[in-house]
């Protein structure tokens, strides 16, 4: 149960990964440094 | 590739529990700072702004900056926590600023309006988007897709004042001149001269 928790937070947050790598930047005015994978 | 500890922690135990490869950390380790550090200087700003009273007009311009930087970009900080200080006081004093003027008269109030748009639209066509070292936007295409959405904003933008207008909403002259001053900094922190502004931040 807690292996499929974390598993499902890990897609959760590799899914916002790609959505916020996506956008120009976000809401604040800093911008971490976006892993070469996820550039296009 | 630099991130906060507190953002490598979180990644590398959430990777140990789920036994994920070196890549897939990084890509967590972005993700976890990206949410924390938004969240938290979202929260912080709509406090101040419901601290000074003007927490429907912090509100406004924080979905505007939201909406505009989304996909036109701007100029960032180097430093997380100065970032944080800036998002944190920018958008309460556009409120403030716009709760002081809200009174103005119709006309002056109407040329305000009808600037911020002008200098948005004027600024999306002319430099959105505009990427950081950090986030580069590599392929042309993207980039293309990006101003055109850009544009799209800045006028469903002017549509939202439009419709607010008209509308009896005891906030609504409030809210239309945060969105207006919000996209008159947004402009700014797309030009040279906004990039030049937070060099400064950045040099204090």
């Amino acid at each position: 149960m807690k292996y499929k928790l974390f598993g499902f937070a890990v897609t959760l947050l590799l899914l916002l990964a790609n959505i916020t790598s996506a956008s120009a930047c976000f809401a604040g005015h800093y911008q971490p440094e976006v892993p070469e994978s996820l550039r296009r | 590739m630099s991130y906060l500890a507190f953002s490598k922690r979180w990644a590398n135990y959430l990777a140990v529990q789920t036994g994920l490869s070196s890549e897939k950390v990084l890509i967590l380790t972005y993700v976890i700072e990206v949410l924390a550090l938004n969240l938290l200087s979202v929260i912080m700003t709509l406090l101040l702004g419901l601290l000074i009273g003007v927490l429907p007009g912090t509100a406004a311009c924080v979905i505007t900056g939201f909406i505009f930087r989304h996909t036109a970009g701007g100029a960032h900080s180097n430093s997380p926590w100065r970032c944080g200080v800036i998002t944190i006081t920018i958008y309460p004093l556009i409120a403030l600023l716009a709760a002081s003027l809200s009174g103005l008269s119709q006309l002056y109030f109407d040329i305000l309006l009808a600037v911020s748009m002008l200098l948005g639209l004027v600024a999306v066509i002319l430099l959105a988007p505009v990427d950081s070292p950090s986030a580069p936007i590599i392929s042309p295409a993207r980039r293309k897709k990006m101003k055109l959405i850009s544009v799209m904003i800045v006028l469903m933008l002017a549509m939202l004042l439009l419709i607010l207008q008209r509308s009896q909403w005891v906030y609504a002259r409030q809210v239309q001149l945060c969105v207006a001053f919000s996209i008159i900094w947004v402009s700014l922190m797309l030009s040279k001269q906004g990039y030049q502004l937070i060099s400064l931040i950045d040099n204090i």
